[in-house]
């Protein structure tokens, strides 16, 4: 676990995340618009090796949590990518070749979202509050 | 295969997972440290988020024009559309009120006069083979209109029918350089007769050798047989200047009429005239202007009479 990096990349998740609140949440696109923060916290959490994979997502999905026009409980998000963070982290080595290959790696990141999103709603159902 | 990364990712993995689970059951019961945090966060990214709201609120700007174009399109067509219409009602509304005032001046002056009119309205203006100065009314010998009478507006007189047909007449104004009409001063009863001269301004020469001329002096029709063509006492004008010299035979004066000949929207046709003499019945009232005071109170302004056309009564003669 390097720490330096672990810093340098919630810095970077911290700057994705303003443009995600201040930036696209204004242009009003259709369907709240880009999710340009989970893209990214994705394919960084794809990115990294063995435990960073869990760091990066927990700090990431509690960036996120810091939202303050959300209405989920706190720390909803830090364990749905704490989550994810385990799921790369396990499958990881079979997804090597895969993420190589930038058409596969699309529909990875896709197939991705599509599982965040779809742990969000269940614990959003769980939990109370979206 | 969670068992790759040993114990240590075990017990990571599941700390941050309670810890996860901790937060959210901290902020399920309510407690306010989930608040503050989220307080916090806007705090500090809030100053960022200005200045990339700033950046980035052209973009949103042109995305949210484009997404709303054809709704505002849509909505700049119907206000456009509504605006017009507005318009027009204002225009129809403004010739209705300009219709309605002319109408009720024209029925006060002949209700004042006890005189039976049929109001018309101004259908052409020009000028024929025998009349240089002319217009057309609407109405004509279906609704009891025949040559050689009187028409009136609120002001006064106007002219005389001349051609009528079933649904419309010809007025010959009484600016056009063939037309005369007797007239009497009113208060002096000094006759003399008016000349049309191609304008809102005519001559008046003075029968009357003894009469006296003045500024202001109102002038009404004599009269004729029958009340055709002219009615009595229909204001005819006022003296705006006397133009008589020492080597004419008689007097005259310049002649401005009550109407505006140039700005006729309703008249009247005086089908019958009054039952009684009207004399000086219809004479406008004079109009009422200000004027400056030469006192020590110059600055004060004062309502008074001038030179307008007026009663006058210290003339020679005698008002019958």
């Amino acid at each position: 676990m390097n720490f330096r990096k672990i810093s340098f990349l919630s810095l970077l998740l911290a700057f994705v995340f303003v443009i995600q609140i201040a930036g696209i949440s204004m242009i009003h696109l259709p369907y709240g618009g880009i999710p340009l923060y989970l893209i990214t916290l994705v394919i960084l959490i794809s990115l990294q090796n063995g435990a960073d994979c869990l760091i990066i997502g927990f700090v990431g999905g509690f960036i996120y949590d810091l939202n303050p026009s959300i209405t989920s409980p706190m720390g909803e998000w830090a364990l749905i990518f704490t989550i994810v963070g385990a799921l790369y982290m396990n499958y990881k080595p079979v997804l090597v070749d895969i993420l190589d290959r930038p058409i596969l790696a699309l529909f990875i990141y896709s197939f991705t979202l599509i599982v965040v999103l779809s742990i969000f709603e269940i614990f959003s159902a769980i939990f109370g509050g979206i | 295969m969670i068992g790759r990364g040993g114990n240590r990712t075990r017990l990571l993995l599941i700390v941050l997972l309670v810890t996860s689970l901790l937060l959210i059951t901290l902020d399920l019961r309510g407690i306010s440290f989930t608040k503050a945090s989220r307080s916090v966060s806007q705090t500090i990214f809030s100053p960022v988020e200005k200045v990339v709201s700033k950046v980035f609120s052209p973009i949103g700007n042109f995305f949210s024009n484009v997404k709303n174009f054809p709704r505002v399109k849509s909505e700049v067509t119907q206000l456009k559309d509504a605006n017009s219409k507005l318009h027009q009602q204002i225009t129809k509304q403004q010739d209705l009120l300009g219709a309605y005032t002319d109408l009720k001046k024209n029925f006060d002056l002949a209700g004042k006069g006890g005189l039976k009119i049929i109001p018309a309205r101004v259908i052409a203006r020009g000028a024929n083979s025998t009349f240089v100065q002319t217009i057309t009314i609407d109405i004509g010998s279906g609704d009891g209109v025949r040559s050689n009478m009187t028409v009136i507006n609120g002001d006064g007189l106007i002219g005389i029918t001349k051609l009528v047909t079933s649904h419309s007449s010809v007025v010959q104004l009484m600016s056009d350089p063939n037309f005369k009409i007797g007239v009497r001063i009113a208060g002096t009863g000094s006759a003399g007769v008016v000349l049309g001269e191609g304008d809102n301004q005519f001559i008046f020469q003075l029968l009357d050798s003894q009469g006296n001329l003045a500024n202001g002096q109102a002038l009404l029709s004599l009269g004729s047989d029958q009340n055709r063509p002219f009615v009595a006492g229909i204001p005819v004008g006022y003296i705006s200047s006397i133009s008589t010299t020492a080597t004419d035979l008689t007097q005259s004066a310049i002649v401005k009429s009550y109407a505006n000949l140039n700005a006729l929207n309703i008249v009247s046709v005086v089908l019958k005239g009054a039952d009684h003499d009207l004399r000086n019945t219809l004479v406008p009232p004079a109009p009422i202007t200000p004027t400056v005071l030469s006192n020590s109170n110059s600055n004060i302004i004062s309502p008074e009479s001038t030179t307008s056309p007026s009663l006058n009564t210290s003339s020679t003669g005698s008002a019958k």
